[in-house]
Formats: structure tokens, sequence, C-alpha cells
């Protein structure tokens, strides 16, 4: 492969002019015709019985077009297809405070205000579930009946890899311990808003602050009972998410319905506080886990027993419950492992993903246990970790096919520019190192809906002038992903990135990507873009060939993977333009560069716009596809689909930490990370990843908590719930840990979630260094790390 | 569901009247009632959008505009209350396309993501820019917990106003 | 959906003349008025319809009440309109007070102190966990007192208008360094004015807070001088940004021209109704070091605390002990602690 020019290069993302001048446009931004403003009607009960709605003093109050209520709504809807359990608007019960129970559409948001408070509901108020524990009893009135059960549990998950028995009875080294999470939340900055125009013919173009385009486009068709081609999902600019807009939403199908029935265009935007009765967040987890280690061996077995406060509904929540258990099959060589965790419905705001999902809070007991282990054992810290790393290309007990690690080499270098052998141990009291390792997922191998359908799909399009347009339907959350697939075009079709333009998140005019989670758009819109501009690439290089009169290079036309579900079943040859994995796209003799297209043995050439204009000059439009397909993996048992990823990010974090043993306080002074992406793409977004998870990390690791009183969120604001300011962020060091990554994009890996998990734990254990106490609830509150202190009769 | 279609009731209790506001160099005319904010009147009046409502309650910092030229967060200004000011929004901070330093250094940097916060960390950083051309540490620390990034952690942020200190210095140059 | 504030009609008055016709107006109309400064407090509440009003008139206008001047005796007097980056960017404030300088600066955010002002600081609404909510988590627990509700959610006990019926809790940053340098209010009503000590200002109540009258306002704050007083102010927050004090300790030390010090003083904030504070001779036998402790066993004994914060009460009452011993090692006092 020749050198590159535009990967590996720090590149500001294509629209940050239009971000720091103020240009860009949010969801909330857009103006639409005349809007009607809609409000929501939220339940101030957890759980009850909607007896009666009357909303006829509302629809009387003038200016007040359109009212719906759970009567309007036939389908409930979920992210995912085993867990449609939610109504966009309650029915027959409501399940969790702030619930909507009716909405208005209005002239004025004042008038959409006043109607609310006119529409009058019977409940008739019955027995709430708030704990987990309760839960799994039997309960007079579950909250979901049509599970079948007596109780609340939503799911249980309990696998087992391996002899965990035999594991823990051969190590030298058992330690257990119970630990307890809070609930936290994303706390993106820009509230859900959603924007719905309605032409004349009825047709819908729903502007929402969405992660997932293509999953709110098929769950709207459902809720609405109207054909998709009536609705065009368009994500506009967007304020983050992490996992906090990766459902589908009620106020997307309320605004949706009500644009239907007025005929009108119509605006909704959320409070600051709607936003965190929306939730979505990270589930509280109570775990307890038993980890066996021998010096020789690593860790003999895991065993762990979990359970996850799911709320009031599904969300991604069977896919947390897996994940709680699966994704501590890495990164250490692990064959005994045992988990059972159960997902239980209370009636609270409900939980789904999270940056990092499902693999946070046991990575944090994983990583607790081991430390204390490794101290047991005698065995240093870093270096018990490093000789314990999964070796590239092994498959895992669990199924999972682990291609490339870097990690041993990362953590090696991480031990050097953190000075850890000078450090650990040795600093003064109140002072400590602490390490933690991670991994995880670069995207899910198999789909939410069962299908063959790529995982994302480009379109790529040729311009007289010599430009492109990528069109995606990734949606860029403020991760960069619209960079990401410039930079793909460009460096392929050698390029400038001014010569891209990129068409996004557009259903109407995108071809599907399923959406921006699970660190997935990278791996597989990067590598569908990568694919679409190498299929240009040789339409190019031909036209090339025909003005020179050379033969065009013989291009190979490799087989498609094979059904992903069914195993050894032969899929027909249904992608013409399926490349293999990861195709080398200049190894055909010629070189795009320099405006130039070179055939380079001979040397001969011709400019880069002629082979553009006799590429074009004939069909008059040019277009190719890419499309992004998983390999086929992982076993046949049931769930083993949960965790399959075509490639696995690796994260090691050592930090320092300076503990006040008279306050409880602890300021993390400084991280450095070591995060295996594969190739870094553009280290001006992979830094800006790892640096966001360690913010996100270090407020959960210390003052993050969602508080319900009574299971209303009682801090659900930006004063009360507490992200850290600048103030609190680390100084962070990043070493590089390459890796030799060869199915993802020019060699890449995920960077926006892996490298969250492992530095709360690495906090916990820098904790250890400095005071010698153990934290096992999360976050480590300055008061509970003065008690922990005070028990272990040191202040 | 219901539809109806009754003519609308002026809002309850509001004396909506124009009101003159001078936003970014010049007289803009818009409705205000006496309970409108700065920030509903320049986005929903002004359509100048970059003013963002993060929080609507002067917690997050998004909304924040420069009054007579220091930073104060819009959504806590009632409209009225503001006028005779001079209001300067994201929106007038660059000339024509030329940005300011900050933002070129925040574009350089890599010190957007989403963009949410963006404007509010530049409107904050010309502040402290138009006091001092080279602010410690720590006064650049204070200046970006003004506002909540959720994305970045603030490190790139603060990395664009040391860049932006060395440039305006000289010692940095551009990249 | 957007939080809007309506139902209240605004007034600007151009100065002190036209405010106070305009409050003799008011009185008059007998219609219920609210005063707001930098209305950085005020709008969440108006947002959140915590408190509702007839008329909010800005104060803004009132040029008179802003700015800080320096009396023959050595006073500071500083508008109660003065914003508090203005208090904590003056060199005057800097040289004279450095303690009050200090402290203004570490209120709420920068755009807040832009706005904010040094009165309005110290009239800062007092805060609970059942009242700074939105009117959807207000009707999930029974509407209290201070809502215009018939419980107090905090003390079951309580009984309106018999005080404390309200336990809401103090959180002003600036007040407990203003108690130790015996500032003064100066309350303006009608033609008239008068001086209230800030130490006979507050009410323990989280409602009926201070002894400032209906259609008062308060005017300017007099700040005498600090006589050899030295003050150091910090507060317990998650945070070192925009957070309201889980607990502030304002701890001084008098020391007389040799140097010699001569009194321990101590206030708090951010925890029970109003701010608390002591002062403590160090003549006459006493060991500083006695007196130290003597003062923290006082404090933490003398004040209420309840389950209302980010923080465990218990944590918040054994932190002030360890904020007065800190805040003496700052002052240069370590060996007594």
């Amino acid at each position: 492969m020749s050198s590159l020019n535009i990967v590996g290069r720090p590149v500001p993302q294509i629209d940050s002019r239009d971000k720091v001048l103020g240009r860009a446009r949010f969801t909330d931004d857009i103006r639409l015709h005349h809007p009607l403003e809609v409000a929501i009607l939220r339940s101030p009960h957890a759980s009850a019985r909607i007896v009666a709605v009357d909303t006829s003093r509302a629809a009387a109050l003038p200016g007040v077009r359109g009212i719906v209520t759970g009567a309007d709504f036939r389908h409930t809807f979920g992210v995912l297809v085993i867990s449609k359990d939610e109504p966009a608007i309650a029915r027959e019960r409501v399940r969790y405070i702030g619930e909507p129970v009716a909405a208005v559409a209005a002239e004025t948001a004042d008038l959409a205000a006043a109607a609310l408070a006119l529409i009058e509901i019977r409940y008739e108020v019955t027995d709430t579930c708030l704990d987990p524990r309760a839960g799994l009893k039997p309960v007079a009135e579950p909250l979901h009946p049509g599970l079948g059960r007596d109780n609340n549990l939503h799911k249980q998950v309990d696998q087992h890899y391996g002899d965990v028995g035999a594991g823990l009875a051969a190590a030298p080294v058992v330690v257990e311990k119970r630990f307890t999470f809070a609930p936290v939340t994303h706390a993106f900055t820009e509230p859900h808003a959603t924007q719905v125009a309605v032409d004349g013919r009825g047709n819908l173009t729903v502007y929402s602050a969405t992660q997932v385009p293509h999953y709110l486009h098929m769950a709207m068709a459902e809720v609405l009972e109207i054909p998709e081609h009536r609705i065009r999902i368009i994500k506009p600019h967007l304020g983050g998410g992490f996992g906090g807009k990766s459902d589908p939403f009620p106020h997307e199908m309320i605004a949706a319905k009500l644009a239907l029935v007025t005929g009108r265009n119509v605006r909704v935007n959320f409070s600051r506080e709607e936003v965190f009765i929306s939730n979505h967040g990270r589930h509280p987890t109570t775990m307890t886990m038993k980890l066996g280690y021998d010096p020789q061996q690593g860790v003999t077995a895991i065993d762990a027993d979990i359970v996850i406060d799911g709320g009031a509904y599904g969300s991604f929540g069977v896919v947390t419950t897996y994940y709680n258990g699966i994704l501590l099959q890495g990164p250490y060589r692990l064959d005994n492992l045992h988990f059972r965790t159960r997902r239980v419905y209370t009636n609270k705001p409900m939980c789904g993903a999270m940056r990092g999902h499902g693999g946070v809070n046991a990575r944090f007991a994983a990583e607790v246990l081991l430390d204390m282990a490794l101290v047991q054992a005698g065995v240093d810290p870093c270096q018990g970790r490093i000789d314990m790393i999964h070796r590239p290309n092994t498959l895992l007990s669990g199924g999972f096919r682990i291609t490339s690690v870097g990690l041993k080499g990362g953590l090696e270098e991480a031990m050097r520019r953190s000075g850890w052998r000078d450090k650990y141990g040795r600093l003064p009291y109140g002072k400590g190192v602490g390490v933690a390792c991670g991994f995880y997922i670069s995207g899910s191998a198999a789909h939410i809906h069962r299908n063959n359908r790529p995982s994302s799909t480009v379109r790529l399009t040729l311009e007289f002038d010599g430009t492109v347009t990528v069109y995606s339907g990734a949606a860029d959350i403020g991760q960069g992903i619209d960079t990401i697939l410039a930079m793909m075009a460009a460096e392929v079709l050698g390029i400038g990135l001014d010569q891209v333009k990129v068409v996004v998140a557009d259903t109407q005019l995108t071809p599907v990507d399923l959406g921006s989670y699970s660190s997935r758009v990278t791996f597989m819109a990067g590598n569908a873009a990568r694919n679409a501009a190498i299929s240009m690439r040789r339409l190019l290089v031909a036209a090339a060939c025909r003005l020179l009169e050379l033969p065009e290079p013989a291009w190979e036309k490799p087989e498609p993977p094979g059904d992903f579900f069914r195993q050894g079943r032969r899929r027909p040859d249904y992608s013409s333009d399926y490349l293999g994995p990861n195709p080398d796209y200049d190894s055909d003799g010629f070189r795009l560069a320099n405006g130039q297209v070179t055939q380079v043995a001979s040397g001969r050439s011709v400019p880069f716009l002629e082979a553009v204009r006799r590429a074009l000059d004939e069909p008059g439009i040019l277009q190719t596809f890419g499309t992004y397909r998983s390999p086929k993996l992982g076993g046949t048992f049931k769930g083993a689909a949960a965790g399959l990823s075509p490639s696995y990010s690796f994260t090691a974090f050592i930090v320092e930490v300076t503990v006040d043993p008279e306050t409880g306080f602890v300021k993390v002074d400084r991280a450095t990370c070591a995060h295996d992406c594969g190739t870094v793409l553009n280290p001006l977004a992979v830094q800006g990843q790892i640096e966001g998870c360690i913010h996100m990390g270090l407020g959960q690791a210390l003052m993050e908590e969602v508080v319900h009183y009574d299971g209303v969120v009682q801090n659900a604001s930006f004063l009360e719930y507490k992200i850290p300011s600048a103030f609190e962020q680390p100084e962070v060091v990043l070493v590089p840990t390459p890796s030799d990554e060869t199915e993802g994009p020019f060699g890449a890996k995920e960077g926006g979630e892996g490298p969250l998990a492992p530095i709360i734990p690495a906090i916990a254990n820098a904790i250890y260094d400095a005071v010698g106490v153990r934290l096992t609830e999360v976050p480590m509150r300055p008061d509970r790390v003065l008690a922990a202190l005070r028990k272990a009769g040191a202040a | 569901m219901t539809t109806t279609n009754a003519a609308p009731a002026a809002a309850p209790g509001e004396q909506a009247r124009v009101l003159t506001l001078r936003v970014n160099g010049i007289e803009q005319r818009g409705i205000a009632g006496p309970g409108t904010t700065l920030l509903e009147f320049l986005r929903e009046e002004l359509g100048l959008t970059g003013s963002k409502r993060g929080c609507d309650l002067g917690e997050c910092g998004c909304c924040s505009v420069l009054v007579d030229g220091r930073p104060m967060l819009s959504c806590l200004l009632l409209a009225a209350d503001v006028a005779g000011s001079e209001i300067t929004t994201i929106e007038g901070i660059a000339r024509g396309e030329t940005l300011h330093p900050l933002q070129q250094a925040m574009v350089d940097e890599g010190a957007i993501q989403c963009g949410f916060c963006t404007p509010a960390m530049v409107i904050n950083g010309v502040d402290l820019f138009n006091r001092t051309a080279s602010p410690s540490r720590d006064e650049i620390k204070a200046c970006v917990s003004a506002t909540v990034c959720r994305c970045t952690g603030y490190n790139r942020i603060e990395q664009a106003f040391v860049t932006t200190a060395e440039r305006l210095s000289g010692k940095g140059g551009a990249r | 959906m957007t939080t809007r504030m309506t139902g209240f009609d605004f007034e600007r008055p151009a100065g002190l003349p036209a405010l106070r016709g305009l409050l003799a107006r008011l009185g008059k109309e007998q219609r219920r008025f609210t005063l707001a400064a930098g209305g950085t407090d005020l709008m969440p509440q108006l947002k959140q319809q915590q408190l509702a009003t007839e008329v909010l008139v800005s104060l803004n206008g009132v040029g008179e009440l802003a700015g800080i001047e320096l009396a023959s005796d050595g006073t500071l007097r500083i508008g109660a309109l003065t914003r508090l980056a203005e208090v904590a960017e003056s060199p005057l404030v800097r040289e004279r007070q450095p303690a009050l300088a200090a402290v203004a600066a570490r209120v709420g955010s920068p755009q807040i102190r832009n706005r904010a002002t040094l009165g309005g600081n110290l009239l800062v609404n007092n805060r609970c966990v059942y009242v700074n909510q939105s009117p959807l988590n207000r009707t999930v627990h029974a509407p209290c007192f201070k809502v215009d509700g018939d419980v107090c959610h905090i003390v079951k006990s309580a009984v309106r208008g018999k005080l404390p019926q309200c336990q809401a809790r103090f959180v002003s940053d600036t007040a407990p360094v203003l108690l130790l340098l015996d500032a003064r209010l100066v309350l303006l009503r009608g033609r008239g004015e008068r001086r209230v000590p800030l130490r006979r200002f507050y009410r323990n109540d989280g409602m009926e807070r201070n002894v400032l009258k209906p259609g008062e306002v308060l005017g300017w704050i007099e700040v005498p001088p600090a006589g050899g007083l030295r003050i150091d102010y910090d507060k317990l927050a998650v945070r070192n940004a925009l957070d309201f004090p889980s607990l502030g300790v304002a701890v001084g030390v008098r020391e007389d021209e040799r140097g010699e010090p001569v009194e321990l003083a101590v206030a708090l904030t951010g925890l029970g109704t109003h701010p608390l504070h002591w002062r403590f001779a160090l003549v006459g036998g006493a060991a500083p070091a006695a007196v130290v402790a003597q003062a923290c066993a006082r404090a933490e004994k003398s004040v209420t605390t309840y389950q209302q914060d980010f923080f465990p009460r218990d944590y918040r009452k054994k932190m002030i002990g360890t904020f007065v011993r800190r805040g003496l090692r700052r002052l240069g006092r370590g060996a007594w602690t």
C-alpha cells in the first residue's frame, strides 16, 4: 500500500467551521413554516391505572389544533425487536413518573402549556416497584404482565463457559466483593428535539435529534401505521448522544402523529428536566463477583451474579443483560466464566445504552478484584495484566474472534510514560497510581433486525468537476463520522477533502446505515465508504486506461460471506459490489495523486479530470456503492450473537490521584491512556474521543448519580446532576498503541467507547495505592472515601 | 385524537410589544412579552440560533452572549431588561469570513465535537482574550468551566485557548 | 418544552426617584411585585413556578445603586446592584477587603458573576430539594410551605407561621465573609433609609428569611475597615464551578497592631436556614488550639442540617471543623490546628 495522504493526519471536522460560527443547524434551529408547538403531559404517578382521560376542555381552547392520547396509538415500539414494550403515550397504565399521557399541538408554546393544564386524567394509583430486588419476588401486579411472570423480571441470562468451579478451586488467590453502581445518564447538551414537516400528500419529513435514523424510520412507520415511504427522517447536526438518542422515542411518534392529524408542521423540544426523566442511561447495578487468580495462569475463573435495574421499559436492556457478563471475556485470557444477569423492570424512567454499554460496571468489578488478587499475590498490577492480555488472532471460548491486539506494547509504553515503576507503592500517603484495562466491540456483527442486509451501505457519485459526494445514512453525533467518510473517499481517490461532499442521515437520499451506537460507524460505515470509493477508483482507472490505450487491470471478485444467522448456508451472490474484507485499493499498478492518474510502472499518466470526463461522458452520471458486512462469527448456542464484533479495541489506563484524607476528595491528576484502536485515522478525533471518555468516566467514578425520591428524579438539572467541569478533568497523556488490524478501514477499530470503562476502576485502584482502601460503591464520593478511611482506622 | 379550528386567544397576561435591541451592531426588532428571555428573542424572533438552549435555567452556559462586552446567560435575561445594551451573539464574532483567533484555534485543535457548546465556549473566550492576551492556565480553566461540554473533556478546548494565546503573542505562529 | 415565563408585567424604572415612585404606586394598587437585580437566582424560580408575581421590577436601571466608593473613614460603600464580577475585580475591594473580592469570585459561574449582584447574593433564596424543582416534580411530593402548600417534607411536624416553618437552606457565599467583616446594610424605604447590621439581618427560617420589609430595597452594603482581621473562605462543593456551597466556612483571625492574634471568628453558610457566626477571644490565657477546638465543637453542635444535598448531612457537619482548620492553615495559623 502506498503512503497515505489524509488518513492518519489531524483533520478538523469538516463542519467545524459551521459549528464555530454558530451556523450549524441543530434540530431546534430549523425553521419550518409556521409550526405548531407540541407540549407533552406527563404522569405524576410512578404506577397507576388510567381510569379516564378528558381532553374536551383543552380541545375547546382557541388555538389548540390537535390532542393525542394513548388511544391514538395501537402499537408499542422499542429499539430491540424482542422488547417492543413502550407506548408512544401511556394507554391503560403509567409505569414511571414523567411518562407521556397526552400531548397537545397549539399555535404557541404558551397555548400548548395552557391546554395541558385543562386535560383531566383520572388515575388509580397502584403498587409501585422501585427496588429491583423486590421486583424479583412475586408481585401483585407485574409491570409487564404480557411476559407471563409473577414478578418484574424482564430478562435473565445465565451462561457458563468452561468450568468455573474447577477454576476457582485451583486458584491460589480467590477474591470476592459486592459492588453497587448508581444510575448515571448521558447528559448530552442538546435536549431532545423533533420537528415534522407535512406536505399536501400527507408525507412527513421528520427532523430529529437521533442516533438511529433508520430504526426511527421503521418504528415510526409501524407506530403510525403508514408505509415507510411516507416518512423521511433527517438527522440535522446533533448535540451529543452517547447512547441517549439511540432509541426511537415517544416524542418522535407524538410529533409525527400530531403533524398527520393536524396537517400542520409541528415542533417539539424538551426541557432539561424532560431529558433527565426520559433517561435511557446506564443501569443501576448490584453485582457480586468472585475472581480466581493464579500467578502462573492469570485469571482462572470469574463468577458473577448481577442485578440491573431496567426501569419501566425494555430499550436496549436485553443487550445490556448479556453485555454485563460476556464482555468479561476480555481483555485477558479467561476460560472459565459464569454469570447470571437479571434485568428487572421498576417504576422508574427506563435505562438503556450508554457509552461503553453494558461493559462498564462489570469491568469495574473485575478490575478491582483483579487488582486485589495481584496485590495479594505480590504481582505488579501492570505486569500481571500485561501477561494475561489476549494474543492476536485467538478464538475465545465464548466465541469471540479476537483479531488485532496492540495493548501489550501500549501498556508497557504507558508504564514508562507514567513513571509507573517509580510511583506504584512508592508515593507518599494520599498520592497513588492505579491501572485498569478494558476492551470493546467495533460494532455488533449481528443485526438487531434479523436480515442479511449490509450493516452499512454507501453511495458515491462523481461530478463533472472531479468532486465526489458521499451519501451515507450514518449519523454524525459529534464523533466526526462525516469527516471520516470524506477522508475515506479522499484517500482512496487521491483527492483533497475539499473535493468531497457528504450527504448524510437522510432516509430519502442516503442508503441505510444502522446508526451510531455500539461503536460501529467508523468501522462499518468507514469500510462501506472506502469500498464505494474503491469501486469509483476502478472506474476512473478504467477510463484512464482507455485514454492511455492500456488494458484494464484485472480486479478480483471475491465471494461474499455466507448467511450470518444460518451457519453453513451460502447465500446468493446478490452483491456485485462486494469487494472482500478490507480490499487493497492500489495494488493495480495505478496511482491517483496530484491531479493525475498514473500507471506507476510506465510513468504514463492522464490528468485526473480527463479521466473523470472520460468516465462520465457516456453515462452522464456515475455512482458506485460500497457495503460493509461482518464476517460470519460465533457459535450456535442461544445468545451466541451477543457481543460478537468483527474487531475489538483494547485500552489501558494508568491514573494518578491525590486523595485528601481529611475530606475524602479525590482529584485525578493525570491519566495516561494506551488505546488500541488500530490505525489512528484522525488523531484529533481519537484524542477527542479518549478525552471525552475520561470526562464521562471520571463523572461516573466520582460524582454522577441520578437520585430518585419515590420514583421521581430529584436532580434533573445540570446544577444538581454533577458532571465534571474543566477543573476536574485531568491532564491526559496518550501513548501510541498500534496494532495490525486487517478488517477495519485502513486498519482502524473503535475509539469512542472502549476508553470509558477502564478509567473508573483505574481511579479506584489508584485510591487504594494512595490511601489503602477499596471502594466498592460507585460513585466514589468524598463521604464514601472518608467512611472507608474511618473504617480502616486511618482517619 | 382531537383537532380543532377555533381562533387562538392571546396568551394570558401578556403585553407583547415590539422591542428593539442592538444585536451584533445593528438595531433589530421583534415581538417580546414581559417574560420573554433574551435567548427566546434571539432565537425565535431574530432567527439567531447560534445561541443554544441547553437547559434554560442558567446551568449549562450554552446560551452565553456578550452583553456590553461581558458574557452572560441569555436564558436568564429578560429581553426587555437589556434594551439599550450592546448584545453580541456568536453570529457577530467573526469579521466576515475571517474567524476570531479563538474560533480558528478551536477548529485547528479539534476542540469541536458535537458543536452544541462551541458558540458559548467562543463567546466566553472572546471576553477572556479581550481582557488579556496571555491568560493563565487557571484563567483558561475558569473560562472553559463556564460552559458544560459533554463531548471533549475540555482538554482540546483548553488547548485551543493556549494556542490562541500563543498566536496572539506571536509565539506559536499559524499551523 | 421550553420553560416560558408569563403572567406578569415588567417595569424598569430609570433611577432611584423613579423606583421610589413606582414602588409607591404598586403599594397603593396593592399589586404583588418582585424586585429583580441580576435575576440569575430569580429567573429559574419564576420559570419553575416556585414563585409568582404580578409585576417584575428590574432594578437594572437604577444606576445609583451600582458602584463601589471608599468613604473617608475607610468604609467601602458598595451599591447592592454592583455585579459580583466587579466586586471581584475591583482594585479598591482587592486592596481593602481581599477576602470579599475572593469570595465574590467563588459564586456560581463566570457568566453568573457578570450579571448577579452583591445585594442579590445576600438575598439569594434559600434552597431545598423539595422546592427547587419543576412543577411536575412538586406534584409528586405534595407542595410544601415554601410553594404555598401545607407541609414541610423535611420536618414533618413543622407548622406554618411558627418559625422555623421551613428548613430550606441558606446558600449565599458572600454572607459569611461580610458577617465577619461587620458589614451593614442600608435599606431604602420610601424616602427614608435604615441601617441594619448584617448579623441582625437574617432570620431562622427558609421562607421568612430576613428582616427586609415589603417595599424595602437593599441599597448599599457598607463594609468597615477590616481592622486587622484576615479572612479565609472556602466552600464544600462537588465541583470547582457553578455549585452552591454544600457548606461554606469563613474563618477570620484578628491581629492587633503588633501582629498578635486577638480574636478567632467563624461563619458558616450552606447549612441551616441562615448564616451562623461566632467570635472567640484569643487573649487571656486559653491556648489558641483549645479555642479552635472549642469553636469547631460549638459550630458543629449549633447547626441544624438535613438530608438536602448531594453530600450526606453527617459528612457536611463533620467537614465544618475540617474546613475551619484548613482555613487557619491558609491564614498561617496551622500551629493551632
